[in-house]
């Protein structure tokens, strides 16, 4: 009985560190109605529909854009009545662009710091954090809203998507398993 | 018939290899030989390595302009000699005219024991040698003498079965006959006709031209006469017609290199450096290294020099370097802990030394490297920060306060005080690295500053290059540290960002586009100024702003500074008006012909009325602007480039 529980017990930690460790997966989605054109002094936007369910640990949002003039642009993206507002007005004078551009919270660089260039190839924090959507239902439409905000240059949506973060069905069999075992164990001490 | 006498003689030859074997082995027994001549004068101190070296130090001879007591007058390496015969590797020009006031050289050899007991040489009788054995070390001491006795001291250390001549350099004040402080190996060309691969200092250079044949910047031979200052050579024919080659173009940043050195057919000498503690000019200081002439290649070893410096010198430290001796490869680190027996001027033990840790940096760009400087009047230090968090940890410094100066690549970011206390680790605060400010105290008419965080930190309207404290990422940026700016593989300095050609900020590129220097006037050249084209939105002007042009420099020849025009508004510059504050002087001496761009950052500052803009296309010009001229082209007065950028402040 006692080796009994004691494998109980240990199954229970196991399951729970490996839980931890390897609880995360990912779900992508990209955006299939692009090219949008951007038309000037107007908003346009796009709408992705992620098909999967999953608590949101992380996400981040790829984005493709071609605009010759990336200052007249505000940029938000929408999931569940909560937005995020990713870049206001970036891009100085001339900066054309976003070409592979990553909003992530944990990027390097603020995509409103003194050295974040157009076309903002790679990752960069958004102006919010895209944290507002953790906690929140991957599942559903996303949507990115583009605003050109000046006059004298447009552009197009050329594709865009999301990366989220969320646990992993087998992490949460593990979890289930552990609370398994640690009930076990105590119905045993009883 | 044949067979009995064959293997008598096939006896023979093998006893007479193996005792031919054994007194080669005699003859090489760790030891010094002191020779004298007729007149009982120690002529020269031979140095048996028992590693395939053997080197000869001058005593006493009659000495020429070229050679001096102290000298090194022969390195034999695996049996063959390296020295030049004519010329004394030696530090200068020769231990004799180091200082204009001294009379002489003194010279004393000795032998030392594992213990730190030195004992002097056994001396001959005149016209006689006399070897002496030594058992670990063998200490030679060169020292100047007269009023200057004693005020430069150069060591020669070797110890026992290793092909190796380790040195140190100590001197109390700087050199009044031949300038600043240098040991020259001067070596055989014929012995050591090559210099040294791609990524080091004077390293082979691959030309982008496949036509054009790899070569080393500072290879003299093949050149065709000056075409600066006696020290700039050009090449007028054959498949490298155009280039240009000078000792100065092996430079590379101290921080960037640990040995220096020229190779052969399976041979290599090599000089490795110390932590530079006693030398001047910080992480990025950049001097000649190598010379290859039809004659001699020249491994040059700077202990301080004067082009391009921005420091004072620093005295009475142990400058230690040491010669090394392999088959070609590049040399590993040097050892030289068993220096605290050998009784030397300047030494500091390890256990006299300290260490600063800085915990982190925050507020860094990942696509840079930060190095962390310290220096105050008597060493300086550095260390790179981690790229993960910045921190740092220096080591081995001497104790005393020093200036701790964050650098994001070359541009100092953010300074501190810190001490060093013998024997402990002072973990300094982390530091953050703010914007550089927009109000500053350093000229009270704002013409011009000192950066005093990262200027990148602020948002502009538009950005030309990089704020990092070098030209590098601008047009030949990549070039100007190994050739003249004439050289034929320069692109056309004139070509772009010109009134035909202007720059397009959106479309542009700096590396392509924006030229790393600008000249104010060349005699073969256009001197038009760089123009920028620039465009605002009718939302980025209001007449409530204030914009500023800001312009950074890294040095400046012929006291060139940049005045700019914006549309039909021209700025005023440093000087244009009467009781102007004149930023930090640049070096007087050459640096942008001879592969540095690096002396003093200074931000010139331009605050242009809101006035002055339009919605629309705008036009930016940028000119150099200097009271003094120069009868040479390139040497006109001139800036190079760091970064500019338009701010709108409110």
């Amino acid at each position: 009985m006692q080796l009994k529980s004691i494998f109980l017990t240990l199954a229970a930690v196991f399951a729970i560190g490996t839980s931890a460790g390897a609880q995360a997966g990912v779900i992508s989605a990209a955006a299939s109605n692009v090219p949008v054109d951007i038309c000037d002094t107007c908003t346009v936007s796009s709408t992705l529909n992620v098909a999967e369910h999953g608590r949101i640990l992380d996400v981040n949002a790829l984005v493709d854009i071609t605009h010759g003039w990336d200052a007249d642009l505000v940029l938000s993206l929408s999931h569940g009545g909560v937005t995020v507002l990713l870049s206001n007005r970036q891009g100085g004078s001339g900066g054309a662009n976003y070409t592979g551009t990553v909003f992530d919270d944990e990027a390097d660089i603020a995509i409103d710091a003194g050295y974040a260039y157009a076309p903002y190839t790679g990752s960069f924090r958004p102006e919010e954090a895209l944290a507002a959507f953790i906690g929140h239902d991957v599942f559903g439409d996303w949507t990115l809203m583009v605003t050109d905000s000046e006059a004298g240059d447009f552009g197009t949506i050329d594709g865009w998507g999301i990366t989220a973060e969320v646990p992993e069905p087998a992490s949460l069999a593990l979890f289930a398993l552990a609370a398994l075992g640690l009930g076990g164990v105590r119905r045993r001490r009883r | 018939m044949k067979q009995p006498i064959l293997k008598p003689m096939l006896r023979a030859c093998t006893l007479f290899a193996m005792l031919a074997g054994a007194s080669l082995q005699a003859q090489a027994a760790f030891s010094i030989t002191t020779t004298k001549d007729a007149s009982d004068k120690v002529v020269s101190y031979t140095i048996d390595t028992n590693a395939g070296l053997v080197f000869k130090v001058r005593g006493f001879p009659t000495d020429t302009s070229t050679t001096s007591p102290g000298d090194l007058s022969s390195i034999v390496y695996n049996g063959v000699e390296y020295q030049d015969a004519g010329r004394g590797t030696q530090v200068n020009s020769g231990y004799d005219y180091i200082y204009t006031n001294q009379t002489g050289v003194s010279v004393k050899a000795e032998v030392v024991d594992a213990n730190g007991n030195a004992l002097p040489v056994t001396l001959p009788a005149a016209g006689q040698s006399a070897i002496t054995a030594a058992s670990d070390y063998i200490k030679v001491t060169v020292s100047t003498v007269g009023s200057s006795t004693g005020v430069l001291t150069h060591y020669y250390l070797v110890r026992k079965n290793d092909a190796r001549i380790y040195m140190g350099t100590h001197f109390t004040a700087e050199p009044t006959g031949q300038a600043l402080v240098r040991f020259i190996a001067r070596l055989r060309i014929a012995a050591l006709p090559n210099g040294t691969p791609t990524g080091t200092p004077g390293g082979l250079v691959v030309n982008a031209d496949p036509n054009r044949p790899p070569s080393w910047p500072d290879d003299l031979r093949n050149t065709n006469g000056a075409i600066e200052s006696g020290d700039i050579f050009g090449i007028a024919t054959g498949p490298n017609a155009g280039e240009t080659r000078s000792k100065h173009y092996s430079n590379m940043r101290l921080k960037d290199w640990t040995h220096i050195g020229g190779t052969g057919p399976n041979v290599g000498v090599w000089i490795v450096r110390d932590n530079n503690e006693g030398g001047s000019g910080g992480p990025f200081y950049r001097s000649l290294l190598n010379q290859i002439t039809s004659t001699n290649n020249e491994v040059t070893y700077i202990v301080n020099y004067g082009e391009g410096q921005t420091e004072g010198f620093r005295f009475n430290r142990l400058n230690a370097y040491t010669m090394t001796f392999n088959n070609g490869a590049a040399p590993g680190p040097v050892d030289t802990s068993w220096f605290s027996k050998m009784n030397l001027l300047g030494y500091v033990p390890p256990t006299a030394r300290g260490n600063v840790f800085v915990p982190a940096i925050y507020g860094r760009n990942a696509a840079f490297p930060y190095t962390v400087g310290f220096a105050n009047g008597t060493a300086q230090y550095w260390a790179d920060a981690a790229s993960n968090d910045g921190h740092v940890n220096a080591d081995g410094m001497i104790p005393g306060t020093y200036t701790m100066t964050v650098y994001k690549n070359e541009l100092a970011v953010a300074t501190a005080q810190v001490d060093v206390t013998a024997g402990t680790t002072n973990i300094v605060p982390a530091v953050t690295i703010g914007a550089d400010p927009l109000a500053h105290n350093d000229d009270p008419r704002g013409k011009w500053h000192l950066a005093k965080g990262d200027p990148s930190l602020t948002q502009a309207l538009f950005r030309i290059g990089e704020w990092d404290g070098t030209p590098r990422e601008l047009l030949n940026g990549d070039k100007l540290t190994v050739m003249h700016p004439s050289d034929v593989r320069m692109s056309s300095w004139f070509d772009t960002a010109s009134a035909a050609n202007p720059y397009v900020v959106g479309s542009s590129k700096p590396g392509l586009h924006m030229p790393a220097f600008q000249w104010k006037g060349l005699a073969t050249a256009p001197n038009g100024p760089v123009t920028v084209n620039f465009t605002l939105k009718p939302s980025q002007i209001s007449a409530n702003s204030t914009y500023r042009f800001r312009i950074g420099i890294t040095t400046a020849q012929a006291g060139g500074r940049p005045q700019i025009n914006v549309n039909n508004w021209t700025s005023p510059f440093v000087g244009s008006q009467s009781g102007d504050v004149f930023p930090p002087g640049q070096p007087s001496t050459r640096t942008m012909t001879v592969g540095t761009y690096r002396a003093r950052n200074i931000t010139y500052d331009y605050t242009i009325p809101a006035s002055a803009l339009v919605a629309g296309q705008n036009t930016l010009k940028v000119w150099v602007v200097s009271g003094s001229t120069s009868t040479s082209s390139w040497l006109t007065p001139a800036v190079s480039f760091d970064a500019m950028d338009l701010v709108k402040i409110n």
